[in-house]
């Protein structure tokens, strides 16, 4: 009877092991008795594993130019805020002004046609100047 | 937020850099190559953040920069004559030893089982990520991951590794 180790390591080198299988076989393995060979091929690919890069270092340029573009986004978006709010704010004045000036015509407009009312009112005051004129017309009184 | 690169490429520069370490047998050289990939990598993000085969687009100029620098060193003409490639000089007294066996368990593996052999048994893919990764058919992947299967069983059998 073979054990479960024997069948799995069989089905290893026939290549038609699972990668779950060769974990189960891996840690069998090392719970077993014997089997140096395999457990020198299994313990060198595992040291293998524990190959790392030491010195390779996340490239610096990219990190730089992200930040460029980001910064960008953000003087865009500030620089678009800015203007609009600007733009706003210079419309509002001008209404503002626009305003004030309708306003400012109104009254003027409205001391005007007082005005002009009080000048009509004024217009028989005017026609008093004709008063004493007929004689001087006519001649009707005496010239001494 | 982390960047594209973070997120998908620099988890996994353990995986690519063992590749080019089984390449070239050489620590410092594989993450110099690594590095410039990487920087390529960079220059190159918005056209490969639609890429659909991230993994094996990396693999494939990992490939080229080796090569290149192969080719500028006149050593070799392609990664089929890294087996010729001297084992490395001992750094450390414990690492020497350690590294050295991978490369005595591998080197008689042509450079496809070779690396098919790594992804499985060392990174431990599936046979689909190995295949979208190296760019070949699901079924090539079994045939050689079968046939580097066998050859180290053979060499376990006959000649016997130590760790």
């Amino acid at each position: 009877m073979k054990t479960r180790l024997e069948i799995l390591l069989e089905k290893y080198w026939e290549a038609e092991t699972s990668l779950d299988e060769e974990r189960e076989l891996k840690s069998l393995l090392k719970a077993a008795d014997g089997y140096p060979k395999e457990k020198a091929l299994f313990g060198i690919l595992e040291d293998f594993k524990n190959e790392v890069p030491q010195k390779v270092k996340l490239p610096e340029q990219k990190r730089i130019r992200t930040i460029r573009i980001q910064w960008l986004g953000w003087a865009a978006s500030i620089a678009l805020l800015a203007s609009a709010a600007w733009v706003w704010q210079d419309y509002e004045q001008k209404k503002q002004e626009e305003l004030a000036y309708q306003q400012v015509m109104e009254a003027l407009a409205l001391i005007q046609t007082n005005l002009s009312k009080g000048q009509e009112q004024m217009q028989p005051l005017n026609d008093l100047k004709y008063l004493n004129t007929t004689n001087q017309l006519f001649q009707t009184t005496s010239q001494k | 937020m982390k960047s594209f690169f973070e997120a998908h490429i620099w988890p996994l520069r353990g995986r690519l850099y063992r590749m080019v370490y089984l390449w070239t047998k050489d620590r410092d050289l594989s993450e110099d190559l690594l590095q410039n990939v990487f920087t390529k990598t960079v220059e190159r993000q918005t056209e490969l953040e639609s890429h659909p085969n991230l993994g094996g687009w990396l693999v494939k100029s990992l490939k080229n920069e080796t090569l290149m620098h192969y080719r500028k060193t006149n050593r070799l003409t392609g990664l089929e004559g890294t087996e010729e490639l001297p084992q490395p000089e001992s750094h450390g007294l414990d690492s020497s030893d350690q590294e050295r066996h991978i490369f005595t368990l591998v080197d008689l593996l042509p450079q496809k089982q070779k690396e098919i052999f790594l992804l499985r048994e060392v990174e431990e893919m599936s046979y689909e990520e190995i295949a979208t990764q190296l760019e070949i058919t699901l079924e090539q992947v079994k045939i050689n991951l079968h046939r580097a299967r066998k050859s180290v069983r053979e060499k376990l059998v006959h000649q016997g590794i130590n760790r």
